[in-house]
């Protein structure tokens, strides 16, 4: 296994608002979400996660309200608002455009030239 | 303390003010991490690390924990904090949008509202113009006002600001100027109508002769050109130029710069324009001025002779001082009072008894010392009453539309809006309503405040808007006090709705809430009273002053003046003139007589010694003489009491004669009939025969007491003509519009003459600052008076045909079972007319009690008159019987049937 990617700020925003897009979430079950779909491969401080929700909730992009877990235990639960879904949609085919661009230019033949 | 805070957070929670305390949220954050570390601890324990292990490996992966913790908080402060100002926006937009819609929905009540609100807060917003304009606002282009004084003197026994003495003489003036310690610059002023040009073309002008060091005294630069500085101003003739104000430059010069340069001839003399000031500059008092020379220039030609720079005995100037910081005034003062003892011993101000006072400059503004700024104060007091009515009025309004929206407001209650939130949605609307009330309010003050200056105050050179930013920013403050205080009573009364029985009961009212209507009901008429009470009392005032005999019938006879001084012409040639001129003005047709005098009513003053023969030892007695052509008593119309008027036999060279009167004949020969008694006038003279009494007729106020005075025929006493006047009396519906016929038969008596000014005494300066204050109150009281009283009858009104729609069914029921039409009626209007009687009784103590306020500036008029005030109840009275006719009308109607199936 190679070392864990570092993730850039905006970036670790669009992964938070896709892990909330199917249910409102509480924190660690973010955490859980990304580390199960990236494989392990992305270096998430939780820290810096919960970063990326506070800053999301102040673009009010994502909302919070304090709910209860299977196991009873209180539990903040965010959720991604109308704008958020709207912000996510836009980001993720920019983001998508942005990466196929590069990784394009960077598998570009070098016989063509 | 626990009230307190519990007052607090409920304040808090109306407003939607933050609750969040940092506290709080710090131990939602700590709360989050924990949990969230548990979680990742417990899963790794799941993974069969041990509990050690899992807890640093959860910590580690979380990040540096301090450090970490204090990052997340701030960004969670810095959330809460975007979070809740977009919360509060969005609650206002929502409130706004509601409040739009729910005012929308009743327009011709909201468009009710929004006027009463305008009228109230509008005349407070004039009022407050007036009050900034005669006393607030400071004298425009004058660097540092604070610092400048007026000197003024009095007897010593008086405090400075009851020094009336506002003149000195120029070496006074000069001793002051150059020795006294504690000013910079001491500058005078002379302020004098100006004759332009001769001929049909002459003109006046209001002119203000200044001292070298004016200008540089306030500081004011010139728009165009320069001021006058102090080369200008050398004794004894200075350089003939002259300074524009702007308004003159614009009327007379078509505001062309070419102006500079040009010549004026003013008296003998021409005078070359070196400067405009800039658009509102007065100077330092409120009048202004249309044109400033040097005093040195102007003094001779404008009839102050020769030795103005040295005449010792009379007093002219008015001086004002810019204070050296540091230096006390009074000290300052006591100082310029030294030096002017030390240059004009003899002069009567500078003896032992007299003092000098430095007034601040706020104190001899415009009419800021005088009764008229206290009566404009008394004005802006009660303006507020008014606003008060208005208030009261919009608050039943709104409480009314509040019990019909009961059901509305009760569903949305049942429905889970908070309480703060409906509160804050009804303080929104009136919030609103009072917002448009403002905006036509600044109309009306504009419309208002401009008004009372055009018509009271012509003598003032208004140059600026009546509202300013000061006005804008007191109606603003005045707009949203208003309307939340207005909105605070029926939101409050909403908002402690009992939901159960308010679905039930549906629109019908239950309780305190029609209470509240009748205690608002009953303060309004109340206010009402009181203001109709002071309107009578204004009313009344003005109504004794111009029952007052003042021995000339003010709004009937004009003066005609024409400066001959300046034209230089010898007596008889001056004399010839003015033959020619009331010649030619009797023949204007509604002139019915005409005369020539030395001086008239509330002009100047000209003494006499006259001596009594044929008592025991000669008695020297002072007097006001006059000297006059036959008809001068009955242009004034003024009576004679006994004896004769002058005739044409009182000829020069005919026996001598005089007329005294009343005053001068009772002072001096008591009962006894003075006719045919002999008089010598002035010194060695042969005796003159008294041959008529004449009724006192006012001298210099219409306030005095007259003074003795004694009149001599033309003829006979041409020796003491040294000025003439032609007195106009005119015997038409309107006057004012035969005046300028007059004045142009004069103008035109012979070629080459100064400007003629005819002004009806009515319009004299004095005459009309006296009778000011009563018209001011009379008619500013009047307006609020009738304002208050209409207000009253649409609130009475509006309660009344609410209570008659509530109690529909109670009125089908007693007209079903018979009740008498008239019994029904009866009912209806007895109910509006108590609530009224209580305000009326209470307003009626409220006023006599209040009406100390204003017995001081009352003329012979009690501020208790029970007639008036009778009058006032009767009228409320009448009023809210009047106000019930329809509600009553529409009572008599109901239907039983309808009513009784309705709800």
């Amino acid at each position: 296994m190679t070392s864990a990617l570092p993730v850039l700020r905006g970036t670790l925003d669009l992964l938070v608002l896709r892990a909330l897009l199917a249910r409102p979430k509480h924190g660690y079950e973010i955490a859980s979400w990304l580390d199960r779909n990236a494989g392990g491969n992305l270096a998430i401080l939780d820290s810096a996660m919960y970063q990326a929700l506070y800053r999301l909730e102040k673009q009010r992009l994502i909302a919070a309200e304090w709910g209860v877990t299977n196991n009873n235990r209180q539990a903040r639960y965010y959720h991604v608002t109308a704008k958020g879904r709207t912000h996510l949609r836009t980001e993720t085919s920019s983001w998508l455009r942005y990466a196929s661009t590069v990784s394009d230019v960077l598998t570009a033949p070098l016989a063509a030239e | 303390m626990r009230h307190l805070d519990a007052i607090a957070h409920g304040i808090r929670r109306v407003f939607r003010l933050e609750i969040r305390h940092d506290g709080d949220r710090e131990r939602e954050l700590d709360e989050e991490i924990q949990f969230h570390i548990e979680q990742r601890a417990a899963d790794l324990i799941a993974l069969g690390l041990s509990p050690e292990q899992a807890r640093a490996e959860a910590l580690a992966r979380f990040g540096p924990y301090d450090e970490s913790r204090e990052r997340l908080l701030e960004s969670a402060r810095s959330r809460d904090e975007v979070l809740t100002m977009i919360d509060r926006f969005e609650n206002f937009s929502s409130d706004a949008r509601y409040a739009l819609r729910q005012l929308a929905r009743s327009p011709g009540l909201s468009a009710a509202i929004a006027l009463t609100f305008a009228l109230g807060i509008g005349v407070n917003a004039a009022m407050f113009a007036v009050i900034d304009r005669l006393l607030l606002r400071p004298p425009a282009y004058v660097s540092h006002p604070e610092t400048i004084t007026a000197f003024a003197y009095g007897p010593k026994d008086k405090s400075a600001d009851q020094h009336f003495q506002r003149t000195m003489n120029y070496p006074v003036y000069k001793a002051v100027r150059d020795r006294a310690r504690g000013f910079t610059d001491v500058a005078a002023t002379f302020d004098t109508p100006v004759p332009i040009g001769r001929g049909e073309a002459a003109q006046n002008a209001r002119g203000l002769l200044v001292s070298g060091n004016y200008f540089h005294l306030l500081g004011a630069p010139a728009r165009l050109g320069r001021v006058i500085g102090p080369d200008d101003d050398r004794e004894p003739s200075g350089e003939a130029v002259v300074v524009l104000s702007y308004d003159y430059w614009t009327s007379h010069f078509g505001a062309d710069e070419r102006a500079l340069g040009r010549t004026l001839d003013i008296a003998n003399r021409r005078f070359t324009i070196i400067g405009v000031m800039p658009p509102g500059f007065s100077g330092l008092t409120v009048e202004g001025a249309d044109l400033w020379m040097p005093l040195s220039a102007g003094a001779a030609p404008l009839g102050l002779g020769g030795k103005w720079a040295t005449n010792n005995l009379g007093t002219w100037l008015r001086v004002f001082a810019r204070q050296q910081p540091g230096v006390p005034v009074a000290r300052a003062a006591e100082d310029a009072m030294r030096v002017a003892r030390e240059a004009a011993p003899a002069a009567f101000f500078t003896g032992p008894r007299w003092n000098f006072g430095a007034l601040p400059l706020r104190s001899i503004r415009g009419e800021s010392a005088g009764m008229t700024s206290s009566v404009a104060r008394v004005l802006a007091a009660m303006s507020f009453i008014v606003l008060l009515v208005a208030c009261s009025n919009v608050a039943n309004l709104l409480l009314a539309r509040g019990l019909r929206r009961r059901s509305e407001i009760a569903v949305r209650l049942a429905l889970g809006v908070s309480r703060g939130r409906l509160v804050s949605h009804l303080l929104t609307e009136s919030a609103l309503l009072a917002l448009l009330g403002g905006v036509v309010a600044l109309l009306v003050a504009y419309w208002g405040g401009n008004i009372v200056f055009t018509r009271l105050f012509t003598d003032l050179s208004v140059h600026d808007s009546a509202v300013n930013v000061r006005v804008l920013a007191f109606t603003a403050v005045v707009t949203i006090a208003t309307g939340v205080l207005t909105g605070l009573i029926p939101a409050w009364q909403t908002s402690r709705l009992e939901l159960g029985s308010a679905l039930r009961s549906g629109d019908r009212e239950v309780g305190h809430s029609s209470r509240t209507r009748s205690v608002l009901l009953v303060a309004q008429a109340a206010m009402a009273v009181t203001l109709l009470f002071a309107a009578g009392l204004f009313v009344r005032s003005l109504a004794h002053l111009g029952d007052v005999r003042l021995g000339v019938d003010v709004d009937r006879v004009a003066v005609g003046t024409m400066d001959m001084r300046v034209v230089s012409r010898t007596q008889a040639e001056a004399d010839l003139i003015f033959a020619a001129a009331l010649d030619r003005v009797t023949k204007v047709p509604g002139v019915s007589h005409a005369a020539i005098a030395a001086t008239s009513p509330f002009g100047a003053a000209f003494g006499a010694n006259v001596t009594i023969h044929g008592r025991d030892s000669l008695v020297r007695t002072d007097a006001m003489l006059n000297v006059i052509s036959p008809d001068y008593f009955r242009t004034l119309g003024a009576r004679m009491l006994r004896g004769r008027d002058f005739a044409a036999s009182d000829a020069e060279g005919a026996p001598r004669t005089i007329v005294v009167n009343e005053m001068w004949a009772t002072r001096y020969y008591g009962a006894a009939n003075p006719i045919g008694q002999c008089v010598d006038v002035g010194d060695s003279l042969p005796c003159a025969q008294i041959v008529g009494v004449l009724e006192n007729v006012r001298r210099q106020s219409i306030f005095e007491d007259s003074t003795g005075s004694v009149y001599l025929p033309l003829a006979q006493g041409r020796r003491f003509l040294s000025n003439r006047q032609l007195l106009v009396r005119i015997e038409n519906r309107h006057p004012a519009g035969v005046l300028e016929t007059v004045r142009l038969a004069m103008q035109t008596a012979a070629p080459g003459l100064p400007y003629a000014d005819v002004q009806l005494l009515a319009d004299n300066d004095t005459v009309r600052r006296e009778f000011r204050p009563y018209r001011l109150g009379a008619i500013l009281f009047g307006v609020f008076g009738l304002l208050a009283l209409s207000l009253a009858a649409v609130g009475i009104y509006g309660v009344i045909s609410y209570n008659v729609g509530q109690r529909r069914r109670e009125m089908g029921v007693r007209i079903a079972l018979g009740a008498q039409r008239r019994s029904v009626a009866t009912l209806v209007v007895r109910q509006g007319v108590a609530v009224t009687a209580v305000g009326v009784a209470i307003g009626a103590l409220v006023a006599l009690v209040g009406s100390r306020v204003v017995s001081s500036l009352l003329y012979n008029e009690s501020a208790r008159d029970p007639l008036v005030l009778g009058a006032v109840m009767i009228v409320l009275l009448a009023t809210a019987v009047v106000a019930c006719v329809i509600p009553a009308w529409r009572a008599v109607n109901t239907d039983p049937v309808t009513a009784l199936r309705s709800d």
